[in-house]
């Protein structure tokens, strides 16, 4: 690289052909669906409808005002598991993508079921009770697993 | 202290840091717990041209971009760096300033995009700060430009993790651009590279992975890395061929639970000649540099 201009041309030449690719990338991997619900903070329950999930997506991430940080719902067989996007080292949001959840923080990485499979994190997943009812599905965020 | 910083969520997925916290260039700058990288030693790569762990104060924003599943982004600002501690063996190494006795009188900036697709974890990061420390007057003494980017320092660098099943790769590319290295040799005579670049390629596998998935690990691994701290020298530098290094390391690590890992491995670490010129007063018993050496490391790491 001879100068600064020539560091920042090539330096916006590469963004933009990463802005491409984002774009491209979005027909590869298709965006993880958020809830957003309307719950107050302080609230206990969140009820996402049944009719998010179809026979292609298999979770979705909840979105609330009562709680911090979002929430992977993700389909287990005929029940549904509730994460905390939060991760157990040192409390940074977490992405999800098709196989795995990862830290983008330290590299910490958990499966669906919310368990470590790689450190640093030690502790796995906060993880809260679910319920189907009503074609609903009921998180409760006062009874963690 | 390596962090201290207020973390402010502005929503679940994008928060802003302030403090002395660790920008994310590299792989190991921030995933650089002993437990979590194979070696007793970390890649030398991202020791001598990627400063790991490389700390500073400033302010940083990180977030998920909405509709793209998986892409996460970057943007910081902190001080920058202190041009008069670069040196040829060095690179830019000592002159981090990692928020002590920082003298703010220049900038640095970096930003990043990290995707994850799958087991894949791909991400390129670029920075760009100035390295003169001094204030203006004491700069202009030395022919020195000053102000937020005087003389400043780039780096770019891309790499790429693949993890499934106990077999784990990684791969990493990066480049160093010191374009006013002149003015800093005339200035304090430390010898500064225009050009760093380098790489290295890892590759792991668990042979306790389908027993213990992950809760205990034996990997076996070996990297190969590519450190050339000499890729271009100015014309009042010396060029030592000894900057350019190759280090083949070879190892297991042990982890008997999360959190504790016992390393051994065994680096071969080759080098050109070492520039005699650049010993000034020879002392009469000087120890032999060995352009081929090889070394046996053993240790142990935990995290809590």
């Amino acid at each position: 690289m001879k100068s600064r201009r020539d560091f920042i041309k090539t330096g916006c030449i590469a963004c933009m052909g990463l802005t491409g690719m984002a774009s491209l990338l979005e027909a590869c991997s298709a965006p993880l669906q958020v809830v957003k619900l309307t719950n107050p903070s302080g609230s206990d329950l969140l009820t996402v409808p049944l009719s998010k999930f179809t026979d292609q997506i298999k979770m979705v991430l909840v979105r609330s005002a009562a709680v911090d940080d979002d929430i992977l719902l993700v389909k287990n067989g005929e029940s549904y598991r509730a994460l905390l996007m939060m991760c157990t080292h040192e409390g940074v949001a977490l992405t999800a993508t098709d196989s795995k959840i990862y830290c983008n923080a330290h590299g910490s990485q958990f499966d669906f079921a919310g368990n470590v499979t790689k450190e640093p994190a030690l502790k796995p997943l906060k993880q809260f009770k679910t319920e189907i009812l009503n074609n609903s599905i009921n998180i409760y965020l006062n009874q963690k697993i | 202290m390596e962090q201290a910083f207020l973390k402010f969520n502005l929503n679940p997925s994008t928060y802003i840091v302030a403090g002395l916290f660790i920008p994310r260039v590299g792989y190991i700058n921030e995933n650089h717990l002993p437990t979590t990288f194979n070696g007793v030693d970390r890649p030398y790569l991202e020791e001598q041209i990627i400063p790991s762990t490389w700390r500073e104060v400033g302010v940083g924003l990180y977030g998920q971009v909405k509709n793209v599943q998986g892409l996460n982004y970057s943007l910081s600002l902190t001080n920058g760096l202190n041009s008069s501690k670069f040196s040829s063996a060095g690179g830019i190494v000592e002159g981090r300033q990692l928020g002590q006795a920082v003298q703010g009188l220049n900038l640095g900036v970096n930003a990043s995009l990290l995707y994850y697709i799958k087991d894949f974890r791909i991400q390129m990061s670029g920075y760009i700060g100035g390295s003169t420390s001094e204030e203006k007057r004491v700069a202009d003494s030395l022919q020195l430009s000053s102000g937020a980017f005087g003389n400043p320092v780039m780096l770019g660098e891309a790499n790429v993790s693949y993890s499934k099943n106990g077999v784990s790769v990684r791969a990493i590319g990066t480049v160093v651009s010191i374009k006013n290295a002149k003015e800093i040799n005339r200035a304090y005579a430390n010898n500064t590279p225009e050009l760093m670049y380098g790489g290295y390629g890892e590759l792991g596998y668990d042979l306790l992975y389908n027993r213990y998935h992950n809760e205990k690990a034996l990997i076996v691994f070996g990297r190969y890395e590519y450190v050339n701290l000499d890729g271009k020298v100015p014309d009042n530098g010396i060029s030592n061929d000894a900057n350019r290094k190759q280090y083949i390391v070879a190892g297991l690590t042990y982890k008997p639970i999360r959190g504790v890992a016992i390393k051994g491995d065994y680096t071969r670490v080759i080098t050109g000649d070492f520039n005699q010129a650049l010993i000034v007063t020879p002392f009469p018993r000087q120890v032999f540099y060995y352009k081929n050496n090889g070394f046996i490391n053993l240790g142990i790491a935990y995290n809590f």
